[in-house]
């Protein structure tokens, strides 16, 4: 499985009024097309474009600001390890509404697939030393839709890695809309009350 | 001089309540009155660009100014979100930064009226390149007053001048800036 089936699998989980940030390179480019493509709004999505690695942090913060809505990072292995003191700062003081979920591919992809440490660490056992509540692996899309449907409902923080090939769509577009018009979508859609 | 809740004071009159960053000497009395805060109103941070990344994750989602506070030399470590993050040509995020100067050059008013001396080697090279440092990353920043009603006009334009521009705003501490 690569990474955009990966995503996709995990939209079917993330519900409505659920904030999603994703990690600098392809990752946010390839859920940007899947919006498109499934003919959802972008209004969900903070596309983290630059800042490597700081994903997470950008998550912790927007789940402490709005602590009754599910915070879902989309990480990368290499922006995991680049400031894995963060996972540290996010097990000691425990969102519980934060759902952080590492794309490993062992690799930079974005950047030419140079390898990372990524499949040399125990991520789960990492997260659970740093105090998550609940951490988890999965390597195929069975074992994936059934980690992801949990990780959707348990107390966070919570972890889920997921192992993954290398490799992206060669036609991978950028984002068609400005910074600034989806950094206001996003604002609405965040800052608006939930209604049910 | 300034104590460290006259600042915090100044800043809840703008609505800035979020605090996050990571300690140095020079803010220690200002860092130490954040110590009771809850964690929904205080973080420290694993390092200095992981605090700007968090203050920008909470703006976006509540609308209100955060600060951030760091001692000069994680200035660096900021960088990177400061660049492609909170930057006007990416999504403009409004900030008040804190950041304490060590190794300032031409210290020449030390504490006490004693006759300004040098600050230790590792602090040098950090204290000469702040000032050229926020310049070029294009930040507005002014060299925090010890004189509190000057730094609470000084925090009024700070606040005002980052939700103008959208941008975060840098205040510089000199050494001996704050006291308990």
């Amino acid at each position: 499985m690569k990474r955009e089936r990966a995503i996709e699998l995990i939209l079917d989980y993330i519900a409505p009024h659920d904030i999603v940030v994703v990690t600098t390179g392809k990752a946010g480019r390839e859920l940007f097309e899947l919006r498109e493509k499934r003919r959802e709004s972008h209004a969900q999505d903070f596309l983290n474009v630059g800042a490597m690695g700081h994903a997470s942090m950008i998550a912790f913060g927007i789940a402490l600001a709005k602590p009754k809505r599910s915070v879902w990072c989309l990480d990368g292995d290499g922006a995991l390890l680049m400031h894995t003191g963060s996972l540290a700062l996010i097990g000691a003081l425990k969102p519980d509404n934060l759902r952080h979920l590492v794309l490993n591919n062992g690799a930079h992809d974005s950047v030419g697939g140079m390898p990372t440490a990524g499949f040399s660490v125990d991520m789960p056992a990492l997260a659970r030393a740093s105090g998550y509540r609940a951490a988890a692996r999965a390597a195929t899309e069975s074992e994936m839709a059934k980690a992801v449907r949990r990780l959707a409902r348990v107390r966070g923080p919570a972890f889920l890695e997921v192992r993954i090939e290398r490799g992206a769509r060669a036609d991978l577009g950028r984002p068609s809309r400005s910074l600034t018009y989806l950094k206001n979508r996003f604002i609405d859609f965040v800052r608006k009350e939930r209604r049910r | 001089m300034l104590k460290g809740k006259d600042i915090v004071h100044f800043l809840s009159k703008h609505d800035v309540r979020f605090y996050c960053g990571v300690p140095d000497s020079v803010l220690k009395e200002f860092c130490m009155s954040l110590s009771f805060r809850s964690p929904s109103r205080h973080i420290i941070t694993a390092n200095e660009g992981g605090a700007i990344a968090l203050a920008a994750g909470y703006y976006l989602a509540s609308g209100k100014i955060p600060l951030v506070y760091m001692q000069n030399a994680g200035l660096g470590n900021a960088v990177n979100p400061l660049t492609s993050l909170a930057n006007k040509e990416v999504y403009r995020i409004p900030m008040i930064l804190l950041i304490g100067w060590r190794g300032e050059p031409h210290f020449a008013k030390a504490p006490r009226g004693e006759p300004g001396q040098k600050d230790e080697p590792q602090h040098r090279k950090e204290g000469e390149v702040t000032l050229p440092l926020l310049k070029l990353l294009d930040m507005p920043h002014v060299v925090l007053s010890d004189v509190p009603s000057i730094a609470e006009k000084q925090i009024a334009v700070a606040v005002k001048t980052a939700k103008r521009r959208s941008t975060p705003y840098a205040l510089l501490a000199r050494k001996g800036t704050f006291e308990l």
